[in-house]
């Protein structure tokens, strides 16, 4: 597990009885679906609004709001600029590391392809995991129809962003749409993309705290999400006759685990159940059969489950997929990815599978030793869309070339505006 | 005191290479390679050093290397430098000719030089050469070689390359953490040139891009002397990540792709529809691309590289004054399709650049790679060749105008 400083110490202890989530919206995206959760008050989650921009900040409902590179910037936003966005965080570190102060849990919501969110969140991370907490994001990208540039710069900053917190929960905009249908209107979309992500959160808080019948605490999910790269999680709620069965299906079938689709390359997977006084023994097995069906043979499942009086006639499951290493490595960071290989590889297998094959069984045994070979480090099978190279980029958005006021680490194509046709076979996961 | 008998290193630490070549100097004048070392270069991105104790180590593996080939000890090498930032500026220096006979001396010629070093350049820049371009004496028309001609006033036009002092000195350091010296420092430019380019081309005008993964490397002769000099901190690499971005694949995949595969033809109507079958384990990222988008990227990305390089050429008017050839080396020159490519912006034919006139049986110097360390042993050996000579009567005129040279401290 883990080795805790002197500074956790203390943390450790609290974390048992309580455990203080914090989320912080970086940049208009993050504030704007902060704003969802701050409506909920609850005063286990902290929200915080972060953003250069005065006059966001002044409508934001958050429970503290850090106003940063007002020296640097006299107020306004980053105009698009990611490294404004950088330096304006950098410039008022203190006053994120105080909002950051205390919490166990960091949660970073930013829209990335502008300035401010995609410049300053890496910096947040950092001061998060600076502080020891376990730190979460959730982001999304821009819509397939906004300038190519932006989706350029969003990739780069997911790409630093993933390397830097311990999961990733990535929304594509476009992935969301789909879902919505094309009546929806744009506010709509958005809404449901602030939706999803309070959703998240809260799923997370009451995997947690909820106390019952076989409990998950943070240092589960901490065992879970720490270096864990790149997330999905779905939900379900559903009430009535075959509420086990619906309830998995709906969790499922939510915008970034797409019909369990990632399942089948996930690492781990943490499982959470809440039903009422009448939930079933058969109903929690039809659930996890369904998981485990969908999953990896390799894959570590935790698993919790809590009975609520509200729930009478319902069940509510929670689902949180991970991986562990991407597959390309920058070589710098080849130390990381040893130690999340060396997490992957230390983690038994949930099912008590006998490594020494019975006698007289021999061949079969050793079908399953084969299976127990461990898991080589994959990217999660989340998306079709952009950022499918878990790499950084080569190279750092933070120090580009310039020539003639273009960025020349930029696709030339892209800034000349060259059309491409696009044809690209994507996998059999195209449903 | 260098002599010519020992063996000479040439150390060229790329973005995706690290090489050492040995030479020796044979009998019938000519340098003979008789050991390489090369390795992955790790730690530098652009031209530059991102993880200094990365680059010592794949230092380190190269010099092992051409140590055990050459069997030979290293003691000091000849260091290449690139980097984005390096540049050229034109200076001047006058002096008055003032011996007895009134005629021009090796001493004049230097002293001229060092005159015309004292120029304003960036701050926190050192210089690196100071190239000989022309010489006028008592005004008139330019000579190439003022030596012995009788006059008042000398002066000497230069091109003084620059570049980040501290860049410069973490080569160096990275170097001297490996218990070998640097004998000199060499633009890799000027090194490349030497190389590959003949008295001949360097006399009518030439153009040198050696484009490697990191950076591109340009230098341009006129009337035998260097008149632009820069880097461009482009390469490979940044094929290489415009055809992940633009094809959505990994960064290995598409260095994959552009090397089997890659083009920068204009992509014709035939292959239009044409799928390229990608090897990829997990259903995630793309089975196939499109071989249109492919060349399209590449072309794109080469065209800019090409087009940069002529624009500034042209706002120096020195794009008509290179009569004797237009020269890709490094890497890059590989690229299917791209001596056409460059004939379309440039105007004029382009071929390709290859290390000339050195022996030795090994088949790595005959690839556009070493180029670069390949022209920093022939930087090695005439600088070698001119101190012996300057103990006498002054720079062997051989090598003048041909030789980048630094000037006694």
């Amino acid at each position: 597990m883990y080795t805790f400083d002197g500074v956790n110490e203390a943390r450790r202890d609290r974390e048992r009885e309580e455990c203080m989530v914090r989320v912080l919206g970086v940049g208009g995206a993050g504030c704007n679906a902060v704003n969802r959760l701050a409506m909920e008050s609850n005063e286990r989650i902290g929200t915080v609004a972060i953003n250069m921009d005065g006059q966001v900040l002044a409508s934001s409902l958050a429970d503290r709001k850090v106003q940063i590179g007002k020296q640097i910037n006299n107020g306004l936003g980053a105009g698009g600029d990611v490294v404004k966005g950088q330096k304006a965080a950098m410039s008022d570190i203190l006053l994120i590391e105080e909002a950051i102060e205390g919490a166990d849990i960091v949660f970073i919501v930013v829209g990335l392809g502008g300035g401010t969110g995609t410049g300053a969140a890496p910096e947040v991370i950092r001061a998060a995991r600076n502080a020891g907490a376990l730190v979460l994001v959730f982001a999304t990208l821009p819509f397939r129809f906004e300038d190519p540039k932006r989706m350029v710069k969003a990739r780069q900053g997911f790409n630093t962003i993933q390397e830097l917190a311990d999961a990733v929960f990535m929304v594509p905009n476009d992935r969301w749409v789909d879902m919505v249908g094309t009546g929806a209107t744009v506010l709509e979309a958005f809404r449901t993309i602030d939706d999803l992500m309070a959703q998240c959160v809260r799923s997370l808080f009451r995997i947690i705290t909820a106390t019952g019948i076989i409990n998950l605490d943070f240092g589960d999910l901490r065992a879970v999400l720490h270096n864990a790269g790149q997330c999905a999680f779905g939900t379900g709620l559903a009430e009535g006759e075959g509420r086990a069965a619906a309830a998995t299906e709906m969790a499922l079938g939510g915008p970034l685990l797409r019909k369990g689709f990632p399942l089948q390359t996930a690492g781990s997977l943490m499982v959470h159940i809440m039903g009422g006084p009448d939930l079933a023994l058969t109903q929690i097995e039809e659930v996890m059969d369904t998981i485990r069906q969908k999953a990896s043979a390799q894959a570590q499942i935790s698993f919790g489950a809590c009975v609520d009086e509200g729930f009478q006639n319902r069940i509510l499951v929670t689902l949180i997929a991970t991986d562990t290493a991407p597959v390309d490595i920058p070589l710098s960071h080849l130390d990381r990815a040893k130690e999340k290989n060396a997490l992957a590889s230390d983690r038994g297998i949930v099912e008590n599978v006998a490594l020494t094959p019975p006698p007289g069984t021999v061949s079969s045994s050793r079908g399953r030793l084969q299976k127990m070979a461990p898991h080589p480090a994959k990217v999660l099978n989340q998306e079709l869309l952009p950022l499918e190279q878990p790499s950084h980029g080569i190279f750092d958005p933070g120090d580009p070339t310039t020539y003639n006021d273009q960025n020349l680490d930029l696709p030339t194509y892209l800034r000349r505006n060259i059309a491409l046709s696009r044809k690209n076979g994507l996998s059999e996961a195209d449903s | 005191m260098a002599n010519l008998r020992e063996p000479l290193v040439g150390l060229e630490i790329g973005t995706n290479k690290v090489c050492a070549l040995v030479g020796e100097f044979t009998d019938d004048g000519t340098i003979s390679f008789i050991g390489a070392g090369l390795a992955q270069s790790q730690g530098m991105r652009k031209g530059e050093i991102v993880d200094y104790q990365a680059v010592t180590e794949s230092v380190r593996k190269a010099l092992a290397m051409a140590e055990r080939e050459a069997n030979v000890e290293i003691g000091s090498v000849f260091l290449g430098i690139t980097g984005g930032g390096i540049q050229g500026i034109p200076s001047s220096g006058t002096i008055a000719i003032d011996n007895q006979e009134g005629t021009v001396t090796g001493q004049d010629i230097s002293q001229a030089i060092a005159q015309a070093r004292k120029i304003a350049f960036p701050k926190k820049h050192a210089i690196i050469h100071a190239c000989k371009q022309r010489f006028f004496v008592d005004g008139g028309a330019a000579v190439a070689e003022p030596l012995n001609i009788s006059g008042r006033m000398l002066r000497a036009d230069v091109l003084v390359i620059h570049g980040l002092h501290s860049r410069i000195q973490n080569a160096v350091r990275a170097v001297r953490d490996n218990r070998v010296e640097v004998e000199d420092i060499v633009f890799n430019g000027v090194a490349s040139s030497l190389a590959i380019l003949d008295t001949e081309s360097k006399r009518m005008g030439a153009l040198v891009m050696d484009i490697g993964a990191g950076t591109t490397d340009v230098v341009a002769y006129v009337a035998g002397g260097i008149h632009y000099a820069a880097v461009i901190p482009v390469g490979g690499d940044h094929f290489k990540n415009d055809l992940a971005l633009g094809l959505q694949i990994p960064p290995s995949t598409a260095e994959q792709l552009k090397k089997s595969q890659g083009r920068v033809d204009v992509p014709g109507e035939k292959i239009k529809d044409e799928i390229i079958p990608l090897s990829q384990e997990s259903g995630f990222f793309p089975q196939t691309c499109s071989k249109h988008d492919l060349y399209v990227i590449m072309r794109a990305r080469c065209r800019e590289i090409f087009e940069i390089i002529r624009d500034e050429l042209k706002e120096r008017k020195l794009l008509d004054l290179i009569a004797g050839g237009i020269f890709i080396t490094g890497g890059v020159a590989r690229t299917a399709g791209i001596f056409d490519l460059a004939k379309e912006v440039f105007g004029k034919s382009v071929e390709l650049g290859m290390p000339w006139e050195f022996e030795g049986n090994m088949t790595i110097t005959d690839t556009p790679e070493v180029s670069t360390a390949a022209g920093l042993v022939r930087y090695g050996f005439r600088r070698t060749v001119d101190k012996l000579g300057t103990s006498r009567r002054g720079p062997t005129s051989f090598w003048s105008g041909l030789l980048p040279r630094r000037d006694p401290e």
